[in-house]
């Protein structure tokens, strides 16, 4: 038998394999999700703290300039709000390309992360549904992200839509720091995905060099080929996008905002469970969200490679969960973190040092904090207190 | 990337990742820990995934870091053993091949797990196990002829 009658007898041999598996049936989201059952009488009483709260936003809303939704969205009372202005901006930028217009209507910003709620208003009979996206989204903020490593994330909500007109927020965070400057937002074409397969020998199907490793995608005619491999039957994913409108929108405004984050470097030392030690070089606490840059050591392992080369060397362990910080409040309360809007965190591996770099990112369940009221921020066993300021 | 194409993307790619991590721990249920794992650290940190493209990778990287984890605290066992009866419907000479695979050395079996089991390019092998691509096709390489002698 040659080598490549093994190759082939290999593949035919994973393909049985797959095909002849029985399925796991695993949860992404394991223990994380589970329901809580709230006591019922309990129910009335959050009913009526919910009506009460709705109407208090659309009565200060009005004053505030604040959509409705984004307030919803964050968690907001208006009052919380209100002790953010410094914070917000209300660019009221707007553009119009083949009847579609886009309005940048407010922003929020924090040390890491900013929010921009804008408008899109379509021709009329025009209809958004919830598949109604854009072909194409860049979102640039030329305002001096500092980081030697920052990498960043970003997402777009729809917080209302009706007929022609859609409010969304697009949330944006970074590794790095933000600081005042130039935002620019551009869009391109409004339609909708369409995704299907297509088979291995499909004439379309095409190697191509993406600049990480050569791959296979199924080139998809005006559209970006972003496709994938299904390895399970061999058959390619293609993501199609159908344009109903084109155009491209392109948006840019000066922004400011003033940091309200408390900068600590406490050198906190911690260990999890598996022994791992970690150090906790910087905290930045602002009423928004928390942000902790820790260091820790890594396992590297030289691996000898074949005669002739060089030695590689090469890490060969990835970074052990971070302890997520447990906020006490001087009242003797928790703050609790956000699934919703939570960035989660992020790991950087520094060139030229023999460790780690982690930066974890949360937002606030219950949309702000008030600084002046915390009293302590722990991780596993070691407690930093925050002084008076 | 969206929690949505995040499920999807896994639940294409959970098989192929149970087989690689078979390769790696032999055992059964060890292997399904290891997914287990892999699938719950990569749902808390997939918004960190700007680029879907690199899914298969960045997955199978966590995954492989998870199986070395297990493999430090574990005992490895060579002999390759389906203790959940995920196989049960596979034909005997199927499984006899998947034994020589696990049997192969630990290096080896990698190699071709993640090539195969996996439908990895040799790019995308190399990204995963952070080798030069050339190292990875001269161990393949080893690795088929020695898979060969100890099927014929």
């Amino acid at each position: 038998m040659k080598n490549n009658d093994m190759e082939e007898r290999l593949r035919r041999h994973a393909d049985a394999v797959r095909e002849s598996m029985a399925p796991l049936n695993i949860d992404p989201a394991g223990e994380e999700r589970k329901d809580v059952k709230m006591p019922k009488k309990r129910i009335g009483l959050i009913a009526a703290a919910a009506i009460v709260a709705v109407a208090g936003i659309t009565a200060m809303a009005a004053t505030l300039k604040w959509d409705e939704g984004m307030l919803k969205f964050l968690h907001l009372t208006p009052e919380q709000a209100e002790k953010l202005e410094d914070s917000a901006a209300y660019p009221e930028v707007s553009v119009t390309d083949n009847g579609v217009t886009v309005t940048v209507r407010q922003t929020l910003t924090d040390s890491h992360g900013i929010y921009v709620l804008y408008d899109i208003e379509a021709p009329e009979g025009f209809e958004f549904t919830d598949d109604t996206q854009f072909g194409g989204a860049v979102f640039d903020p030329d305002c001096g992200i500092t980081s030697d490593s920052s990498s960043t994330g970003w997402d777009n909500r729809t917080l209302s839509q009706s007929g022609n007109k859609r409010t969304a927020l697009l949330c944006y965070n970074t590794d790095g720091r933000f600081k005042s400057g130039r935002a620019t937002m551009i869009f391109k074409d409004l339609g909708y995905r369409d995704t299907e397969y297509r088979p291995e020998d499909d004439p379309e199907v095409t190697t191509v060099d993406n600049g990480g490793g050569v791959s296979i995608q199924y080139r998809v005619v005006d559209s970006e080929p972003t496709d994938s491999r299904d390895p399970a039957d061999r058959s390619y994913l293609k993501y199609g996008f159908v344009k109903q409108i084109e155009g491209r929108w392109e948006l840019s405004w000066d922004f400011d905002y003033v940091d309200a984050a408390r900068v600590i470097e406490p050198e906190l030392k911690y260990h999890n469970d598996k022994g791992n030690e970690y150090t906790v070089k910087k905290i930045e606490l602002s009423p928004m969200s928390v942000w902790v840059e820790t260091e820790h050591s890594m396992e590297m392992e030289a691996v000898q490679v074949e005669p002739g080369d060089a030695v590689a060397t090469y890490t060969v362990q990835m970074p052990p969960q971070p302890l997520v910080p447990v906020i006490k409040m001087k009242d003797g309360s928790t703050v609790k973190f956000s699934e919703r809007i939570g960035f989660g965190y992020g790991t950087a591996y520094l060139d030229g040092r023999p460790g780690g770099l982690q930066r974890q990112s949360w937002n606030f369940e219950d949309g702000i904090i008030d600084l002046s009221l915390v009293e302590s921020i722990t991780f596993g066993e070691s407690t930093v207190y925050l002084s008076e300021e | 990337m969206n929690e949505e194409e995040f499920r999807a993307e896994f639940a294409k790619a959970e098989k192929s990742l149970y087989l690689i991590a078979l390769g790696y721990l032999h055992g059964g249920e060890d292997a399904r820990d290891a997914v287990q794992e892999t699938a719950e650290a990569a749902f808390r940190s997939y918004k960190k995934l700007r680029n879907a493209q690199y899914f298969k990778t960045w997955i199978t990287r966590i995954l492989i870091n998870k199986c070395k984890d297990f493999l430090r605290s574990r005992r490895f066992t060579e002999e390759f053993t389906d203790e959940l009866g995920v196989f049960d419907a596979m034909p005997e000479e199927e499984i006899f091949l998947m034994d020589a695979v696990c049997r192969l050395g630990p290096g080896e079996a990698r190699l071709i797990t993640l090539r195969f089991y996996g439908g990895m390019t040799y790019e995308e092998t190399a990204g995963a196990l952070r080798l030069p691509v050339s190292t990875v096709k001269y161990r393949t390489r080893k690795a088929l002829e020695k898979l060969k002698e100890m099927l014929e």
